[in-house]
């Protein structure tokens, strides 16, 4: 009897919280390398996945006008790679509006801030809108074209547009669908088309757009560069020269940016007399990408092992 | 720690025992001839008083001196459940037979009395939880044995532990008190029941309604007292509790009683340990270290409780002082999810209580039931939060920087209350008393950080008994708060009984004192901009009650029914509101009511007793006064069905405890300002269970099943509309299933006289 309460005192007092053993760290891998090619006249738009380092869809960046957000704000965007640009007119009768309708164009704010968008908050303001479509891959005008927002019923945007002088009406719709950040639409073929991939699915966007630079003085001037996905994604930006010393606990102490061109155009200069791009590898970029995963990656060079410009090179690391 | 446990085995085999002689009398069951340890033999004469407890063999013994001066008294001999015998003479070597009662009939009680005395003669409606029932659930701490009383709803909080209700009246109106003093410690107004440990408590007394005359402050739902065992005279002994189960509870427990001439000592120390528990674990028996991946998350959290208390009292004829100490701490450890998409961080909160516990009790008892009894108390209640970010790649941990992340919340409270009671004749009894509470709190979102409230307050009432069958009890306190007002608190308890038939009608009023932290909260940041309101009023209730008990009798049983009814008004309720566009305050606003009646049997049938009982709470629905068309009262059903049946040839006994618990159902106002219905489904839990006794019943084996049906979360749903479906989420309830086994050992010896 004395052995058995020895063994059951004993085992009552002898459990305790259970102690650990740590997990191994996730396998980061090496530094990979990689370019992606938007081709000298920039007429590329190409989607870039950090996870799988691989371009998850390439496009000519004139397959779509107007991009309408599937999520509950539903703006409109434009597509700044065409320079495009818009104006609110102040009626809302779509006849009403001609080419001697007066007018100020505005462009969508590089930022991506949905309160700087060219055609507004359309849902508030039902005027007719002026479109510039900008310029086509070979420099050539697109024209201006007149638009109005007919409807927003159960997740399909209606609208309709024309030349300003009434002629070519088309009524146009646009589906949501969640999948997705925005779903395009195009002027030209007067459809809706998947113009991005999944928004789970990358995590940057090589293209040229509008940059709007207010010293000396306001100018949209076209850039090309790289544009965050808007969902949950965001990155910091260090110029000090730390892309072999970051990793994953410095993440603690940064703050992150969902601006959409955080990372920009501004990681290259261009020497205006040699007409030369220099990258800035000493501009590091913390990328924390819609999974919560977290990559370091900085640029390399501009150019192909042809000399080609817009072929951006980068080097980049899961932390 | 496997060491220690060696040493306390040792020391707990080890113990001498000495001895004394006098005349012994010996007391038995009438129905099995088992004895009664713990029955009470008591006399007096109009100068002096003598009474002592039975021990293990249930025997008493009464020195030779004590019967010179008891001369020709009577004396009357009461054990829980038993009737009570009168006998004119007693003889050395005598045996004394009690006639089983019902359950909880003839028990002695204390809380709301002038002195001890037997449920049955208090004009107050109680229920008892004795040390059996407590034994055979298997209960461990206060919430393993409250789930199956009717009217009391238990609430699991991972934290901040069990929460309860009582007749619809939420927690932070019930009082719970250990030998009187109260339990502090409240977070969000629930006492943690979990922290309550019964290793040391003899039995537990609930009263449902207000005894805030008495007992002052959040007595307006009820209060639950829980009455430590006291050493009994001439006795040595030492004893021992083990206690496991299949989701991780790992318990022990020593206790160690002494009482040499007028000196008794008694020392308990016990450590529970929960291993943690998620929805189908089973590693039971696996002390190995647990690689920290996402099983590292436990929905019910793993906690570590110690606990030593001891008590030293000096009994002299006619007066006993005593000191009572008491030391708990807690750990619980919540273990964060690994932090997606690594896995390699997790936020880890530890949660610290210590709880300390200090009384000194003195009490005088003369001629003509003159009675003098109080207590000088100081409770401390520390708890301490902290969060950490693990790396669980190395296993180093850090603070997190966010100031809210680390919290101590304190409280203290030095309280003394005293009573003085008497009979002036032989109808009419009065007592006077005092009530002196101090209490401070101090916490990250105390206002000032510190702050402190004097309570001071007189009371008294009459026991007034016309004629033999009826009984008036009124009484009325008054009160000086330092920091509100406190309104006048009267109440009226009528008895009348007939024969076997008992009616006890209520009327009281209660109250519940603004805490320090709806007073003095202050929480503004960015997101949040609540203070407390210094002008709050303490809210305020009148309940009504009226209980009916008739007793059956015959050869081989007998039958107790019982039926009541009450109801609750509680009016300047205290509550969270918004105040301006970005404040938020505590403000008296509205008024929330509770009724209900039950009706319930026990049957004792030869060695088998049988309940058999159902509730309903109805619950006030504030929306009510600004939405027609919705209903004034939501009422919830319980039912209880116990039975235990003791097998005397083989000294086992069978139990078995079913509750059922109703559908809780309110409205709640939507973000659009429609109402929706909410409700919690209905659950049902059924514990069994087997003792038996064995090495000269010195060792008591208990094994059964907690929750046989195996009830682990149950669907909570709020905002639909009665059409359409709302949101819905679990609740839980319990760990689910549950195999235990407790060992029970004892060891005593008598002192000879």
């Amino acid at each position: 009897m004395r052995y058995f309460l020895f063994i059951i005192i004993a085992f009552s007092l002898s459990s305790c919280f259970k102690e650990e053993l740590p997990v191994q760290p996730l396998d980061r891998g090496s530094l990979l390398t990689n370019q992606v090619e938007l081709t000298s006249s920039y007429s590329i738009q190409a989607y870039f996945d950090l996870g799988t380092n691989s371009v998850v869809q390439v496009q000519s960046k004139d397959v779509w006008d107007l991009a309408f957000d599937c999520s509950s704000s539903s703006f409109i965007r434009q597509n700044t790679a065409l320079t495009a640009n818009a104006a609110i007119t102040d009626t809302d009768v779509f006849e009403d509006v001609n080419s001697s309708t007066p007018v100020s164009f505005k462009y969508d704010h590089q930022i991506g801030d949905t309160d700087s968008l060219a055609i507004g908050k359309w849902f508030e303001h039902g005027k007719v809108i002026v479109i510039d479509r900008g310029y086509a891959l070979n420099g050539t005008v697109l024209g201006k074209l007149k638009f109005q927002m007919i409807s927003l019923e159960n997740g399909t945007y209606t609208f309709r547009y024309s030349k300003l002088n009434g002629s070519d009406y088309h009524e146009g719709t646009v589906t949501k669908n969640d999948d997705y950040n925005h779903i395009g639409y195009s002027f030209t073929t007067h459809a809706s088309i998947l113009h991005e991939p999944k928004k789970t699915d990358y995590d940057l966007c090589f293209t040229s757009y509008i940059h709007i630079f207010y010293e000396p003085d306001y100018t949209p001037y076209s850039v090309v560069g790289v544009l965050i996905n808007p969902y949950n994604t965001s990155v910091h930006r260090d110029v000090n020269d730390k892309f072999l010393q970051f990793d994953y606990d410095a993440i603690d102490t940064l703050s992150f940016s969902t601006q959409a061109d955080r990372i920009g155009y501004d990681w290259k200069v261009v020497d205006i007399n040699t007409s030369q791009y220099t990258t800035y590898p000493q501009i590091t970029y913390i990328i924390k990408d819609s999974e919560n995963y977290y990559y370091k990656l900085h640029f390399l060079d501009y150019y192909n092992d042809n000399g080609q410009r817009g072929n951006p090179k980068f080097e980049f690391q899961l932390l | 720690m496997r060491f220690i446990g060696l040493a306390v085995a040792f020391i707990f085999l080890s113990i001498g025992i000495v001895s004394n002689a006098q005349i012994s009398i010996g007391i038995y069951d009438a129905k099995d001839n088992s004895p009664l340890p713990g029955a009470v033999l008591v006399s007096q004469t109009k100068s002096y008083v003598f009474s002592s407890a039975a021990d293990v063999n249930g025997v008493v013994k009464i020195p030779q001196e004590d019967l010179k001066l008891l001369g020709n008294a009577h004396y009357k001999i009461y054990s829980t459940g038993y009737e009570l015998m009168q006998l004119s003479s007693i003889k050395d070597g005598q045996k004394v037979y009690l006639k089983g009662l019902f359950l909880t009939f003839g028990e002695v009680v204390i809380t709301g009395q002038y002195t001890p005395r037997s449920i049955s003669e208090s004009v107050h409606n109680i229920k008892v939880i004795d040390r059996k029932k407590m034994e055979m659930m298997g209960a461990v701490t206060l919430d393993d044995v409250l789930y199956n009383e009717l009217f009391i709803r238990l609430s699991q909080d991972n934290i901040l532990g069990a929460g309860m209700s009582l007749q619809g009246v939420s927690g932070e109106n019930v009082k719970i008190l250990r030998d009187g003093v109260p339990v502090i410690g409240r977070m969000n107004g629930n006492i943690d029941l979990s922290q309550l440990n019964l290793s040391d408590i003899e039995r537990i007394e609930i009263i449902e309604g207000p005894l805030s005359v008495t007992y002052g402050t959040n007595a307006l739902g009820g209060t639950i007292n829980l009455i430590s065992k006291k050493a009994k005279k001439q006795l040595t002994s030492a004893g021992a509790q083990f206690f496991t189960d299949n989701t991780g509870n790992y318990n022990a427990n020593v206790n160690f009683q002494a009482s040499v001439r007028n000196h008794s000592f008694t020392a308990n120390a016990y450590r529970n340990f929960f291993d943690g528990w998620s929805l189908g674990e089973n590693d039971y028996f696996d002390f190995r270290k647990q690689i920290a991946d996402t099983n590292r998350w436990k929905q019910w959290k793993p906690r570590e409780q110690y606990g030593v208390e001891g008590g030293y009292t000096y009994q002299l004829k006619k007066w006993s002082l005593g000191f009572r100490s008491g030391l708990f701490t807690e750990t619980i450890l919540n273990r964060g999810l690994p932090s997606s998409p690594y896995y390699e961080k997790a936020f880890d909160d530890k949660y610290f209580t210590k709880r300390f516990d200090n009384s000194v009790q003195f009490s005088y008892r003369g001629e003509n039931e003159r009675s003098f009894n109080g207590f000088v108390a100081y409770n401390q209640y520390i708890r301490h939060k902290n969060t950490f970010i693990r790396d669980l790649t190395t296993l180093s941990e850090l603070l997190t920087p966010t100031q809210d992340d680390q919290d101590t919340t304190q409280f203290f409270l030095i309280n003394s209350r005293a009573t003085y009671s008497t009979k002036l004749n032989d109808w009419f009894k009065y007592e006077w008393g005092y009530d002196i509470n101090i209490e401070t709190a101090s916490g990250e979102r105390i206002d000032q950080d510190f702050r402190k409230q004097n309570d001071y307050a007189t009371f008294a009432s009459a026991e007034i008994q016309p004629i033999k069958s009826l009984t008036v009890r009124p009484a009325l306190r008054y009160s000086y708060n330092t920091r509100y007002d406190v309104p006048l608190i009267p109440s009226l308890h009528v008895k009348f009984n007939k024969g076997k038939f008992d009616v006890r009608a209520s009327a009281a009023r209660g109250f519940r004192a603004p805490t320090l932290k709806e007073l003095f909260f202050y929480f503004v940041d960015i997101n949040h901009n609540i203070i407390g309101n210094r002008d709050l009023k303490s809210e305020d209730s009148w309940y009504y009650s009226l209980q009916g008990t008739r007793r059956f009798e015959f050869n081989k049983g007998n039958i107790r029914l019982t039926a009541g009814a009450f109801t609750n008004h509680i009016t300047n309720l205290i509550s969270l509101a918004q105040i301006n566009n970005v404040e938020y305050s505590y403000i008296n606003v509205g008024k929330y009511s509770a009724r209900g009646g039950n009706v319930e049997g026990v049957l004792q049938l030869g060695n088998l007793e049988n309940t058999l009982g159902a509730s309903w709470t109805g619950s006030y629905n504030q929306l009510s006064e600004y939405f027609e068309n919705t209903e004034k009262y939501f009422y919830t059903p319980e039912m209880r069905w116990n039975i235990s049946y003791n097998w005397i040839k083989q000294q086992m006994t069978f139990s078995s405890f079913l509750k059922y618990q109703g559908k809780l159902q309110g409205y709640a106002l939507q973000s659009d300002n429609s109402v929706g219905l909410t409700f919690i489904n209905p659950y049902t839990t059924w514990d069994i269970s087997v003792s038996k006794k064995c090495w000269k019943q010195r060792m008591t084996t208990t094994a059964g099943i907690r929750n046989l049906l195996d009830v682990t979360n149950v669907t909570s749903v709020s905002g639909g509309d009665g059409v359409h479906s709302g949101t819905s989420y679990n609740v839980p309830v319990s760990t689910g299933r549950m195999f235990f086994v407790s060992w029970s050992f004892h060891l005593s010896k008598q002192k000879d006289a």
